[in-house]
């Protein structure tokens, strides 16, 4: 019905509607810190390993961090409309503003074998994703242990820790995968917005000067309505 | 002749002082809700003094739209304040408008004789809101351009002359750069010199009958022997400095926003609007900034689109 309501505001002028990808699981929570410099460094240098090949970051173009991990202009892939049969790989810049850093996690660690979809992976966040399975040889191998078919019934039940299973190990331990991933996001939420260092250093400094003139000004107020309440009861009591 | 004089005889600056602030008398029990009229006024100075700044850097064509805010986000010093002043400053502009509008309500300070106060007020929101509306659609994201889009078809659907009318809102015949362009002249010069001249003749209605107060009495029945009203307080310094009082407790919170939680997860900037536009692509819930939602959702809640859009405009 709101599908209808919303074609019939449109006016049929939509030729395209998107698939709403719908993630199978609950997500976790990214423990990212982005005043962590060294973690985003880290998360830095692994992007420019493991995704620069297919995903830009056009907008860190001159900061330090990106610099130093040598993600560059000149690097960065760039892809028209028409490949990847119409889903390029997308700039990453702002995917954590517009996903969330939880959604990237969990969408990076839930992977699993499938041998039906085109890229031999499908994942629990994103069903049949373009994006290849970028860490078979670390991660290893993750396989769904249930039927395909009940991922409908229990959509958001369950996180994707439940759902899958390793079945063969790569070159990383569990753990250090987390880590892994968890810089990386770290990367990426530092990357959707810069300016928060700066932003929550100068934040508390502005908001501690607001708060000393307002106390400033409540108490100029106050003595300057004393003389009207004075004069108020003054002449009530005549 | 003093200096002062010699202005004033030519130009009554003191005089004008003296009669809006000196000698503008208004109620002394003035309570909590009578705020809002002069933090409305902060408010868009703030809108005002950042927007110009945006301006500096701010393309406005839709390959270059999306990129230029970004660019300012990012490699602008202190680009990233500005642009959370304005977003933050736009939505915290509806919430004092609201206040402000409830206060009207609950005091009744609609009835005589402050008719066109309150009719110049309602002209005021409503400019507020195309301003606000043709503002959102600037940085070119996804949800600027499919909210442009839903708006503009609620003008197609006046019969007989809505598809003229969109037409020429649009500046074609599907909302695009042209539009892009249009709406960046009307939210940059067009509406705020209507907006400016609206709030001035607010003001002079204000001036004229004065403020209601919570008691509803008019001060100006009651008169002491030398023609002051007896429960008025001279503006200034009285309500200047209570004014002030209350515009740093505004700035504290308003701050607060910008500093710790410039998109307030998604309220003041929506996530989808990190997205450039795509007119291939729906958004899978086209949704209006939140200080419109009330009236998108009367128009949803009407299958017809025309008998809808009534609704809205009515309601
Ligand atoms: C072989 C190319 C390739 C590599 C390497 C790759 N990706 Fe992707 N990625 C894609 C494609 C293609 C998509 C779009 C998927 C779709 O449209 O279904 C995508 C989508 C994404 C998305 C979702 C973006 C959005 O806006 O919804 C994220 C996040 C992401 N990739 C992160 C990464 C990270 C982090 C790495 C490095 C570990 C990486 N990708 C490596 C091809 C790649």
């Amino acid at each position: 019905m709101k599908g209808l309501i919303l074609t019939v505001i449109l006016g049929g002028t939509v030729t395209y509607v998107n698939a709403i990808e719908q993630s199978f699981v609950k997500p976790d929570k990214a423990p990212i810190d982005i005043k962590d410099r060294a973690t985003v460094l880290r998360g830095a240098v692994h992007f420019k390993a493991q995704c620069l090949t297919c995903h830009s970051m056009k907008y860190m173009r001159f900061d330090e961090i990106s610099q130093e991990a040598g993600i560059v202009p000149k690097l960065m892939p760039v892809w028209d409309e028409f490949a990847w049969g119409g889903n390029p790989p997308p700039d990453l810049s702002l995917v954590v503003k517009r996903r969330s850093a939880d959604w990237v996690y969990t969408f990076l660690r839930s992977f699993y074998l499938d041998a039906g979809h085109s890229t031999g992976f499908n994942n629990l966040v994103w069903h049949n994703t373009k994006m290849p399975n970028p860490f078979v040889g670390i991660q290893g191998q993750q396989v769904l242990m249930v039927p395909l078919s009940d991922l409908q019934h229990i959509r958001g039940e369950k996180r994707w820790s439940e759902l899958l299973e390793l079945e063969t190990q790569g070159a990383m331990t569990g753990e250090q995968f987390d880590d892994y991933v968890n810089d990386m996001v770290n990367y990426l939420a530092y990357a959707s917005d810069p300016s928060s260092l700066e932003r929550e250093k100068i934040g508390s400094w502005v908001i501690g000067y607001m708060v000393v003139l307002f106390i400033v000004l409540l108490a100029l107020s106050l003595s300057y309505w004393d003389d009207i309440k004075r004069k108020h009861y003054q002449s009530s009591d005549k | 002749m003093s200096f002062n004089q010699w202005i004033n005889s030519r130009l009554p600056i003191s005089d004008f002082f003296d009669q809006h602030l000196r000698q503008y008398y208004a109620p002394k029990n003035l309570n909590f809700w009578y705020f809002f009229g002069s933090l409305a006024i902060l408010c868009l100075s703030i809108q005002i003094i950042s927007g110009i700044w945006l301006l500096m850097y701010y393309e406005p064509t839709a390959k270059t739209a999306f990129d230029s805010i970004e660019f300012m986000m990012r490699e602008v010093p202190y680009g990233w304040l500005l642009r959370y002043v304005h977003a933050v400053g736009a939505s915290s502009f509806f919430v004092i408008l609201y206040f402000h509008l409830y206060r009207a309500l609950m005091y009744g300070s609609y009835q005589r004789p402050r008719e066109l106060l309150w009719l110049s007020g309602v002209l005021l929101l409503i400019l507020a809101m195309a301003e606000a509306y043709t503002g959102y659609v600037l940085p070119w994201g996804q949800m600027s351009y499919w909210a442009a889009k839903v708006i503009m078809n609620i003008f197609g659907a006046i019969p007989f002359i809505g598809e003229p009318i969109m037409h020429l809102i649009q500046g074609d015949y599907v909302v695009s750069e042209v539009t892009l362009q249009r709406f960046f002249a009307f939210h940059v010069v067009a509406f705020p010199m209507i907006l400016l001249a609206m709030v001035f003749l607010h003001l002079v209605a204000l001036h004229t009958v004065g403020s209601n107060n919570p008691d509803g009495i008019e001060i100006k029945d009651n008169k002491g022997a030398d023609g002051i009203p007896k429960d008025g307080v001279p503006f200034h310094p009285y309500f200047t400095i209570k004014d002030l009082v209350a515009a740093a407790a505004f700035l504290i919170i308003f701050f607060t926003i910008v500093f710790y939680n410039p998109t307030m997860d998604g309220l003041f900037l929506e996530k989808e609007n990190f997205i450039p536009a795509n007119p291939l692509v729906t958004p899978p819930e086209i949704k209006p900034s939140w200080y419109l939602a009330p009236y998108y959702a009367i128009l949803r809640a009407v299958p017809n689109q025309l008998l809808g859009a009534l609704a809205m405009i009515s309601g």
